[in-house]
């Protein structure tokens, strides 16, 4: 046989013969490449789908948007210049039925809407029937919320309306999650009979346009209108966004959980790596006779590298081709229920080719970053060992072909995932976050075999675990991996998820008030404050007027620089509000409130600490907030700690009274409800509803409801992958409790001929399991604790619950699960006579 | 015939065992076997005839098909594993003809685990003592593929003869050796024997070693003679 075939036949003798070896292999790719597939697949195409439906999404080419007060005439004719222009402009208010009172999205649109895509109805009607005579388009649900029918009238504040259609697609609705109610669609004129849109009313006044065809829309070019427009109208609060940016919220949010759910796939693969190297190690150690013989009889090792590495390559080809199969399955399953959130996906299909071919090439890599190791030590057996022990184990060789390959692979795959991430600064960071911890986990397991060496204990059964932990051959690192990693990521989830639950319950317990009532007019504040305080003695109302920050210290608020964090107070019109006493809920950590000043006529502001911080301001600077035009400078005079998550009324910017007081401005208020039943609230809104229609009620629960199922759908999303990645770290554990049976079934049979009870050998057992167990989940939990803590400050929630029944009882159930895999793969070696292995050897 | 001297008493001792095809396999026959204390026993035969299997029998790691096993004035016939594994602890020595070694455990640390399982105290010293006693001082901290056959089956003595047992079993000790080395295992095993006043049961091929005894059996068809 020519020497070009020979790896070729050794190969397949290997696979033949030996493929039941490579099962864990095989199924550790298969988990690796189908998690990295199906998130790389839902990636790209939640990526591409946004990429292509921007536009569609914007509703135009172009957004231009003024909170709080509508275009004028002179200002809507300016935006004409740019192309066709489409008005909309959106609120919250509330629906009424008969008894029934719903909170609903109301959308007002011009004949021009929508300038991309269709506006589609379920019922055989066009838009101009519909819209015509006070006609509204409501979603479906809102008819079986309300118990209407086609034909039936609601009224939406003072206007009456007639419902004509239900809607069945509206191009420039991105994403169902954080909708408050169903949506009502009117046009403007239809609008202006509810009386809703007041001065400071809740509402976002959007023009989309269409932009003249020779133009490129670019992000210089948005810039420029942005320009143009501040220096035309210099007293409006103009945002300008294009199409490419136009759904910055909603590509931030999914980056995000995309690339949480990339790192999640990247550690579980990681994982199934090391189950991997464990498996490889534990094939190439039944081998060592084998190789040893071949080169006994004169095999080279460049004959038995080849060999080898094509027996890995073609079992990763195979494990990642399963893997994509599956991957296939799950995204092709999953994709209608992502449809149901993501609306944009519609047309769009689960198979992407480029993230198959991608999770397969990770497949590859991963295969061989673990494999090498093992197997290049393999090659450096000596044939002479055929004449010394019998039970010969693989030790790994710390040489420069071992580093060198280590190295390259780790490079390709470094490579790999910065040229493929979505984010790239949140994928180093991942890959950092990720280095650091298998780095602590490596210091863990080097620590614990120190010990385990060092340490001398006399109880026999103590001393052969503690032996076991640290003797060549020892699993003790791909245990404290395998299951450090994955329990390092669940608690970390679980920590995080309880964390904002436990929030939530406390918030909504203690603190939330029972409604919250917006849009309130001036003529209306005595009567609701009378009505309120007729149910409860806790009541708050605040003024509020919209404004935008214009100076700081004197110097133009585009070149003041701003914290990443706090960036949004200078993003166009805030709240503000005024008041002369200490509102109850405020919590005062810098300066005084101004009762506590001497009179003074210059205005003052009270603001969030986190603008002086954010801003590198301080008690006594000044800011100039533009009001209707008006420009209002006030010094600083204290600061106050706010957590927005409180559900409490709360401004950012406060301004002492005599200065806004007789500007025209709505009112917000709250009120806590001591029997805070359901039965209570809705009879409270339905009232509120009935003697004050332009008022919108939101009921805190539903809020909460809403927050609670995004953050279920999120929780489920998430615990989808760290159930993959524990199920890979169950996996490598049981393959690396099980990978040394055999060793431990010959072992055992000498110490029971020495003198060794059952009990001995499952104390033994137990104890070496209980401690890698104990030392790595309480390295995991520390790590985990850390990371929810990071979380939490990410997410600006201002305690952090460490919640240790959480953790402990996480610990006690990876201890039992860890005793229980051990038990199960190595139950045959408990009851074991020692005469059956001893008659074979 | 019972007599109080007997360390090892078998009588009518069979033992049958399921073959790869599930046939039962008659592998003794009714063995008779009295050894007095002090006293140093040989069986010889040929290959398959039973030899390895009486000497699993007497040591506990086999249990008969039917007869009666007393070892040390003990019946163990009916005794159950963990019984058994404590009564060899501190009974029973036993050299393999494969070493039979812990290979993740040094010399020191296969030698000390008997001790320890036989619950001595002073384990780590004794077992510098037995390792030093064979000549192994400087090898304690090697594992055994870091030692010459030779040098496994010296550690396998030192182990054996460690926690003093009244009886030590031998099989084959110098099958997997050189003549120089075999020589050198013959003598330490009997000068080891002599000195702790061990009684020996030995298996072998080796006519010289055979001699060196004071009984000499044969074992044939699972009959002994």
């Amino acid at each position: 046989m020519s020497h070009h075939k020979m790896p070729f036949k050794l190969a397949f003798l290997e696979l033949k013969h030996g493929w039941k070896h490579f099962s864990v292999f095989v199924t550790c790719l298969i988990l690796g490449v189908a998690i990295m597939a199906t998130v790389n697949t839902f990636g790209s195409v939640i990526q591409s789908a946004l990429k292509h439906e921007a536009q569609g999404l914007l509703g135009g080419d172009m957004e231009v948007r003024i909170r709080g007060v509508a275009a004028t005439e002179e200002e809507r004719a300016f935006l004409n210049n740019y192309g066709k222009v489409s008005y909309v402009a959106t609120m919250r208010a509330m629906a009424h039925f008969g008894e029934e009172h719903t909170l609903v999205e109301l959308k007002a649109v011009d004949d021009n809407y929508p300038l991309i895509g269709d506006v589609t109805f379920n019922e055989n009607i066009s838009k101009q029937d519909v819209f015509a005579n006070n006609g509204v388009a409501v979603d479906s649900i809102l008819l079986s919320q309300m118990d209407a029918q086609i034909g039936d009238t609601i009224q939406l504040g003072e206007g009456t309306y007639t419902i004509k259609a239900t809607l069945k697609t509206e191009p420039d609705r991105a994403v169902q999650i954080f909708n408050f109610g169903p949506r009502v669609m009117l046009n403007h004129k239809s609008m202006e009979s509810s009386k809703l849109i007041n001065t400071f009313s809740l509402v976002e006044h959007r023009y989309r346009i269409l932009k003249n065809s020779d133009i490129v829309v670019n992000e210089a070019y948005e810039e420029k209108v942005e320009d143009e427009l501040k220096a035309t109208f210099p007293n409006t609060s103009w945002r300008v966004s294009t199409g490419t940016d136009g759904n910055r919220m909603l590509k931030r949010f999914l980056n995000q959980l995309l690339s949480f759910l990339n790192l999640s796939g990247l550690a579980t693969f990681l994982i199934a790596g090391i189950g991997i190297a464990s498996a490889v190690r534990s094939y190439l150690s039944k081998k060592v006779e084998t190789i040893a013989v071949l080169k006994v009889q004169g095999a080279k090792k460049k004959l038995i590298a080849k060999t080898y590495i094509l027996v890995l390559g073609i079992l990763s080809c195979v494990g990642g081709l399963l893997g994509v199969l599956i991957s296939l399955g799950l995204t092709l399953f999953f994709m209608p229920f992502l449809k149901t959130f993501l609306p944009v996906l519609e047309g769009y299909s689960g198979l992407h080719i480029p993230s198959l071919l991608l999770a397969l090439w990770y497949g590859v890599l991963v295969a061989y970053l673990f494999s090498m190791p093992a197997l290049l030590s393999a090659l450096e057996i000596r044939p002479a060992l055929l004449f010394r022990a019998k039970n010969s184990f693989l030790s790994l060789q710390n040489s420069k072909a071992v580093r060198q390959s280590v190295f390259f692979f780790s490079v390709l795959l470094f490579l790999t995932l910065y040229l493929s991430a979505i984010d790239k600064t949140f994928t180093l960071g991942a890959i950092a976050v990720i280095a650091c911890a298998f780095g602590l986990f490596y210091l863990c397991a080097v620590g614990i075999k120190a010990w385990a060496k060092r340490i001398n204990v006399k109880t026999p059964w103590l001393k052969l675990a503690i032996g076991n932990m640290h003797r060549p051959g020892a699993t003790t690192g791909t245990v404290i991996f395998a299951i450090g990693i994955s329990l390092t990521v669940l608690i970390a989830l679980t920590l995080t998820e309880a964390n904002f639950q436990q929030r939530i319950e406390k918030v909504v317990q203690e603190r939330a008030p029972s409604l919250f009532m917006i849009d309130i007019q001036p003529h209306q504040k005595k009567d609701l404050e009378k009505l309120l305080l007729s149910h409860s003695p806790e009541v708050m109302m605040y003024p509020m007027v919209r404004g935008r920050i214009s100076y700081v210290n004197n110097v133009p608020a585009e070149k003041v620089e701003v914290d990443e964090d706090i960036d949004w107070v200078m993003r166009g019109d805030r709240g503000i509000s005024y008041a002369a006493t200490l509102p109850e809920n405020a919590n005062i950590v810098k300066g005084k409130w101004w009762t506590e000043h001497s009179p003074s006529s210059q205005p003052l502001l009270s603001v969030d600490e986190r603008i002086l911080t954010g801003m590198n301001l301080e008690l006594g600077d000044t800011m100039t907030l533009k009001v209707l035009g008006k420009d209002i400078t006030a010094t600083i005079a204290n600061a106050r700690l706010i957590d927005y998550s409180t559900f409490q009324i709360n401004f950012a910017m406060m301004l002492s009274p005599g200065v806004i007081d007789k500007m025209p401005h709505t009112s917000v208020a709250t009120i806590h409800l001591k029997s805070a039943s359901n039965e209570t609230e809705f009879a409270l809104v339905k009232q509120i509803a009935k003697d004050f229609p332009g008022v919108t009620t939101i009921r805190t629960k539903e809020i909460v409801d809403l927050v609670q199922n995004i953050m279920g759908h999120i929780a489920t999303a998430l615990s989808l992958t760290v159930g993959l990645s524990l199920f890979a770290g169950l996996l490598v554990l049981t393959s690396a409790l099980s990978a040394t049976v055999d060793q431990r079934r010959y072992d055992v049979a000498i110490l029971k001929v020495l003198g060794a009870r059952k009990s001995d050998i499952l104390k033994s057992c137990t104890a070496e399991w209980m401690m890698l167990a104990l030392i790595t989940s309480a390295i995991a939990a520390s790590i985990g604790t850390f990371s929810a803590w990071l979380i939490n400050n990410r997410l600006r929630g201002q305690e952090f619950f460490a919640m240790p029944e959480v953790t402990l009882s996480t610990i006690l159930l990876c201890c039992a699960v860890i005793w229980c895999v051990g038990y199960w793969g190595n139950r045959q070696i408990f009851n074991l006579r020692p005469s059956g292995i001893l008659r074979n050897e | 015939m019972r007599n109080e001297n007997n360390i090892i008493e078998l009588e009518n001792l069979s033992l049958t065992l399921s073959g790869p095809n599930g046939k039962q396999v008659s592998i003794l026959h009714n063995v008779n076997l009295n050894v007095q204390a002090g006293e140093s026993v040989c069986i010889v035969g040929p290959s398959g005839s039973g030899k390895t299997s009486l000497m699993m029998l007497i040591s506990g790691v086999e249990k008969a098909t039917s007869g009666r096993i007393e070892i040390a004035g003990k019946d163990i016939t009916h005794f159950d594993e963990d019984e058994l594994a404590a009564f060899r602890g501190e009974n029973i020595g036993v050299v393999f003809q494969n070493f039979h070694l812990i290979s993740t455990m040094t010399a020191l640390e296969n030698v000390s685990v008997a001790l320890e399982l036989a619950g001595h105290d002073d384990a780590e010293n004794v077992a510098v003592e037995s390792l030093t006693a064979v000549g192994l001082e400087k090898r304690i901290h090697h594992y055994p593929e870091q030692l010459s056959g030779g040098e496994q089956q010296r550690v396998a003595i030192a182990r054996a003869f460690a926690t003093r047992p009244k009886i030590l079993l031998a099989d084959e000790p110098t099958g997997n050796l050189d003549s120089e080395n075999g020589q050198r295992i013959i003598e330490l095993l009997f000068s080891l024997t002599k000195q702790y006043g061990t009684t020996l049961v030995l298996i072998t091929h080796d006519d010289a070693l055979a001699n060196k005894t004071s009984h000499k059996l044969t074992m044939k068809d699972g009959v002994l003679s």
